[in-house]
């Protein structure tokens, strides 16, 4: 399954939200983890995502330690991300009703 | 709108570091890859395979680092840098055409400005008087004729003066009186312009401060005493202040000098005068002799509209007192509409009429650009193959236009300059204000739009339609033909027509224009002469 354009920053912003302090290599397997492997993505993605949320001042960012013991950066959500992210989500929720709903009159006359 | 801002100002930050942060991504994309590989050896892969499946997962590398390093830069500052030095070798290498268009360019321009120039000067700018806002022009009218305009009877301005609360000032003066008087001195006489004016003229216009005593009230029977303009008594009296108080002769009258004006001061209405003498308003009792010039200026917080409410009130007692006048109504308007209603349209037609001049420049401008851009093609086929996208290639045609119309405007300025001093010797006696005109902050700003207005004038249509040939039918034609493709050859014969429609109705203006101005000089005899016969 492949990922809706613009949808992985949400989905990014989200796991941040949930799971605290990050880097890029553990937002890849949370999100993973909650697809049950059913969403394939291209993980380098993940970094072009962070570099747009970053420029919106929605995620921070700052050097940390590693599970390998190696130096990576950890994504932090900001106060005015948890603002997108509310907005983004009420927005989901509906748009994705409405098509929940177009979809099953769809087979009725 | 806040948001965006912010984010503007966080992405300067982030092309500030542009080159660091891109090795820290690929640091980061090793740490991950390494991970990812570590976790596919746990599952029992060998090293080869496993670093070959973290490279599936995670994409391509180099991709990624460039999409990144774009994103966090901004990649147009650095284009346009190197579009500008490639424009100045264009231009440095065909030094004919570069300078053909500048010159065109620059008469264009230049016309453009100087012309504004006298617009702004004498139709936009405020009268040269301390709160010019406050001066009105008032008239008497027919009271069932709202659109005619006469001068004022001595009557009607001593009533005025006295009743009306809405001026702070108002001043009369001899509409007629400006024919001149001579001046004997030395021996030599000389003609001097000399305007009749009440007691209260110089402090309606707050002409500044007047050297010597001036006009009273008591004046205004029409006495013999004068006060010099600021220009007569340095060129005729040599700036001595002694002549204030002294007699000079004015054709064959004894005068007294009571006053000298201030420096720079200048009627609003008859240009160029010399003096200014009592006028006699204790004779002036016909409350049908309608002689007067009236200005006045109105008290702090008073508006045209309530000075016109006041009048009109006043205008009913007036009429209950000199039912003989038909020209009962007195009404106010703004001095400076009311002074520059007759140059307004000529002006206007005139700025019209440069402004022609200029799209036909540009039309001439595009013709050669457009040609210069055929011979390119196999340059633009070669760079849009290499990659070059097609946005890139017309705003490397557009940063050229700017360079050419950027130089044609600097030359245009310089030429305005001169073409402003041509006109305020031209047209000194026709157009009230002209020697007011000159460079100022308006003017420059205007020049600057103009300018940039016609660099996307000849710019944009060459550039698109270059841009639009696909690179393979260019360099399939291996020879570069003159006349170019199809498509282009109709561009320019629609740029000549539209250069042949253009002059035309330049033509055509310049004409219109002509005869107007014509029109404007005809005094009207107050006959019909064409009735007349001739006889032998």
């Amino acid at each position: 399954m492949d990922v809706l354009q613009g949808t992985l920053d949400l989905m990014v912003l989200q796991t941040l939200e949930s799971m605290g302090s990050l880097h890029g290599y553990g937002i890849a397997r949370r999100i993973e983890q909650i697809s049950n492997d059913l969403l394939k993505l291209n993980e380098g993605t993940v970094y072009a995502s962070l570099t747009r949320l970053q420029h919106q001042r929605w995620i921070s960012a700052s050097w940390g330690a590693s599970e390998n013991n190696r130096k990576a950066k950890f994504y932090a959500i900001t106060k005015a991300g948890r603002r997108q992210l509310a907005t983004e989500t009420a927005n989901w929720e509906r748009i994705a009703g409405i098509i929940a709903r177009l979809l099953r009159t769809a087979g009725q006359p | 709108m806040w948001a965006s801002v912010v984010s503007c100002f966080s992405r300067l930050g982030f092309a500030w570091a542009c080159r660091r942060l891109d090795d820290e991504a690929r640091r980061e994309f090793e740490v991950h890859l390494d991970l990812l590989m570590d976790r596919y050896i746990r599952s029992g892969m060998t090293r080869e395979a496993a670093h070959a499946a973290a490279r599936r997962q995670f994409g391509n590398v180099t991709l990624m680092r460039e999409e990144i390093y774009q994103m966090n830069g901004i990649g147009w500052i650095e284009g346009l840098t190197q579009d500008l030095r490639y424009a100045l070798r264009q231009l440095r290498r065909s030094p004919v055409f570069t300078a053909v268009v500048i010159a065109t360019l620059a008469l264009g321009i230049g016309g453009t400005t100087a012309m504004f120039s006298v617009v702004q000067a004498v139709l936009l700018a405020p009268l040269p008087y301390e709160q010019p806002g406050q001066l009105v022009r008032v008239y008497q009218q027919e009271p069932e004729n709202a659109s005619t305009r006469y001068y004022l009877t001595g009557p009607h301005f001593t009533a005025l003066r006295d009743h009306a609360e809405s001026f702070e000032d108002v001043a009369a003066l001899n509409t007629y009186s400006e024919t001149g008087l001579d001046l004997v001195k030395d021996g030599h006489a000389q003609r001097v312009r000399v305007l009749e004016v009440t007691s209260d003229y110089f402090r309606t216009l707050r002409s500044g401060p007047l050297r010597g005593p001036g006009f009273g009230q008591h004046d205004e029977v029409g006495t013999r005493r004068v006060v010099l303009s600021d220009g007569l008594w340095r060129t005729r009296f040599d700036s001595d202040p002694l002549v204030i108080g002294a007699t000079i002769h004015l054709s064959a009258e004894p005068y007294e000098v009571v006053g000298i004006a201030a420096r720079g001061f200048e009627d609003p209405i008859v240009g160029e005068v010399d003096g200014w003498l009592p006028l006699d308003l204790a004779g002036n009792t016909s409350e049908q002799n309608y002689s007067l010039t009236a200005v006045g200026r109105l008290r702090n917080g008073v508006n045209v509209e309530h000075a016109r409410a006041e009048l009109a009130a006043l205008s009913e007692s007036m009429r209950e007192r000199w039912p003989a006048a038909r020209r009962s109504a007195v009404v106010a308007l703004p001095l400076k509409e009311d002074l520059v209603a007759t140059s307004r349209g000529p002006l206007q037609l005139l700025l019209i009429a440069v402004g022609l001049v200029l799209l036909v420049a540009c039309v001439n401008v595009a013709n050669l650009v457009l040609v210069r851009a055929t011979g390119r093609v196999h340059e633009f086929a070669i760079r849009s193959a290499l990659g070059s996208g097609r946005r890139r290639l017309v705003r490397q045609l557009l940063v050229e236009s700017v360079l050419l119309a950027g130089l044609g405007g600097a030359l245009g300025l310089g030429l305005a300059g001169f073409g402003i001093k041509v006109l305020r010797s031209l047209g000194s006696d026709g157009i009230p204000r002209l020697d007011e005109v000159g460079f100022d902050p308006a003017v420059l700003a205007f020049a600057a739009v103009v300018t940039a207005a016609t660099a996307i004038a000849f710019g944009v249509t060459p550039a698109l339609r270059l841009a639009r040939i696909p690179p393979n039918q260019a360099l399939r034609q291996q020879t570069r033909s003159a006349t170019g493709t199809r498509g282009q050859g109709r561009l320019r014969n629609g740029l000549a027509a539209a250069q042949l429609a253009l002059a035309l109705t330049l033509l055509v203006g310049a004409g219109v224009l002509l005869a107007s101005f014509y029109r404007l000089q005809q005094v009207d005899l107050g006959f019909g002469s064409s009735a007349s016969s001739r006889s032998r």
